[in-house]
């Protein structure tokens, strides 16, 4: 089963989004702070994870840095109100690998969670065949 | 004239001055003619009554009248009340001499010869006159120049007022945009969740407790929330539109299939005819967040003016570096009185739009460095004309 973390200061909004995820079959955690959040990056593991742009005690993309840091391989999206150019391309290099702006249709955020957790499987197999690969080549120089 | 500015021009070097002399006395007025045009700085057309003088001043246009005070039909003060009535706004001077000159002129004009005393003294007479009509043109051009200058500043400043204003008043809307965007979201974001589950649990239940939800309305109810949330959701949508700063992301796109797949979004009533008339194969530079935003909110507003129906035509065509994509409904048309105003922020024609939508657009477009152009609207239709560069 895949696993979700959300972080979002607001309640509803974890609760709501929780409740949306876990009907998919996801299983979902969910943290109000950005270091509640690190905590359980760093003690858990996640597939995929949500973060609000703001968050209380930091700012969703120093989260972001921190989190890519643990996890690169943990699949990150930033959700938001207002996209400012700045924020996404800032997104994009601190290790986002989508931006969403709220109010975000439940489809569409459950359907780029899906494509991003694909991509993730993808990325797997290609790890997968770049060691098989690698090991090849060096039994044949072994040789 | 000042073609650009339409003022009166300043006087030019060399330039001669047309005057009307009206003088009752015709060897007076001949000789008039003769002494006054000798400095070089006047021609004169001499006429002997007010009357003549009213003809000519309608179809001539003399730089100034110079009047002898007493004339034959009328005199000077009524001939100037006269020329004023057909709106005569040139200087008029009154042919001011001494009895003593006047006496010397008469005397001469009976017994004219050349360079003796009496012409000595005639010449001085009439130069200095000559200097007198000369100076009141030139004061009457700068006064005109003048006034001119006074009026088109006013303007200038008023338009400038008007700007600043419409410029503050965006600039407040930005800001509420900007405020209630963020506000809005997030209580907006949970109601569009509980929406979403409720849909899902719906699709859960088994058929005896859907029926008693049927039987009692409540998926109806639930319809018209959901209906109401998207209409929420363009208003929140259109406003951070409008406070968000625009940074164009070019792509190449296939236009025809661009447009085509936008239209399969919007899905149109039936009674809506769409025709696209726009090449296949057709490759184009541009943005593609901006055009499906700008296309879309065209078609809709195009589709919704048409509401019994009626066809929606799209055409495209590179001018230039530019392409130009025109919308066409058959519609009732644009009123007069909101034709200057559709790209007004907040202004709107319809009971449920938020006004932002033709700001929005326009401002997206121009941010892109393009232009949209109401092209034409009348009771048979409107046609909306977007040009962007395409390279």
């Amino acid at each position: 089963m895949k696993r979700i973390l959300i972080v979002d200061d607001d309640t509803a909004i974890l609760d709501s989004t929780k409740q949306i995820l876990e009907f998919e079959g996801y299983e979902v955690e969910i943290a109000a702070t950005a270091g509640e959040g690190l905590a359980k990056i760093e003690n858990e593991f996640f597939n995929l994870a949500l973060f609000d742009i703001k968050l209380p005690d930091m700012e969703g993309t120093e989260l972001l840095e921190k989190a890519h840091k643990l996890r690169p391989g943990m699949k990150k999206i930033m959700v938001t109100g207002y996209a400012s150019l700045e924020n996404s391309v800032f997104s994009l290099n601190a290790g986002a690998d989508a931006y969403i702006m709220k109010p975000v249709n439940p489809r569409d955020l459950l359907e780029k969670i899906k494509e991003k957790l694909d991509e993730q499987e993808k990325d797997h197999i290609v790890d997968g065949d770049k060691v098989a690969e690698f090991l090849e080549e060096r039994l044949l120089s072994i040789r | 004239m000042d073609p650009e500015l339409g003022f009166p021009l300043p006087i030019t070097t060399g330039e001669k001055f047309q005057v009307l002399f009206v003088i009752s006395s015709k060897p007076l007025g001949e000789l008039s003619k003769t002494y006054l045009e000798r400095p070089g700085l006047l021609n004169v057309t001499v006429c002997t009554s007010g009357a003549m003088a009213q003809d000519l001043v309608r179809n001539t246009p003399y730089d100034v009248i110079l009047s002898d005070y007493d004339l034959d039909d009328m005199d000077a003060i009524t001939l100037h009340l006269k020329l004023q009535q057909f709106d005569q706004k040139k200087p008029f001077l009154l042919f001011n001499i001494t009895d003593r000159d006047r006496e010397i002129l008469e005397t001469f004009s009976q017994n004219p010869v050349p360079n003796s005393p009496a012409e000595h003294d005639v010449c001085i007479i009439f130069n200095e006159q000559a200097q007198k009509i000369a100076q009141s043109v030139e004061l009457f051009r700068t006064r005109n120049r003048l006034e001119l200058y006074t009026r088109h500043l006013e303007e200038l400043v008023e338009e400038r007022t008007r700007q600043l204003q419409v410029a503050q008043r965006f600039a407040v809307i930005g800001e509420l945009a900007t405020m209630i965007g963020h506000d809005m979201r997030n209580p907006l974001q949970v109601i569009t969740n509980m929406q979403y589950l409720l849909e899902m649990r719906m699709q859960k239940m088994s058929k005896e407790e859907l029926e008693i939800l049927h039987r009692n309305g409540i998926p109806e109810i639930f319809d018209r929330i959901g209906t109401e949330i998207q209409y929420l959701n363009k208003i929140i949508s259109d406003l951070q539109d409008y406070a968000r700063e625009v940074n164009p992301e070019k792509s190449r796109i296939n236009l025809k299939t661009f447009i085509e797949d936008l239209i399969l979004k919007i899905s149109p009533p039936p009674s809506v005819l769409v025709k696209i008339e726009i090449q296949s194969g057709m490759i184009v530079l541009v943005d593609p967040v901006l055009l499906s935003r700008v296309m879309e909110n065209l078609m809709i507003n195009a589709i919704q003016a048409m509401d019994t129906g009626g066809t929606l035509t799209l055409t495209s065509h590179i001018a230039e570096d530019d392409i130009i994509i025109s919308i066409r409904d058959t519609g009732p048309g644009i009123s007069a009185e909101a034709q200057s105003r559709i790209f007004d922020p907040l202004f709107t024609t319809k009971p449920k739009g938020t006004g932002l939508g033709l700001s929005v657009t326009k401002r997206l477009i121009e941010a892109h460095g393009g232009k949209i152009t109401l092209v034409e609207t009348s009771p048979a239709g409107t046609t909306f004309e977007v040009s962007l560069p395409a390279s």
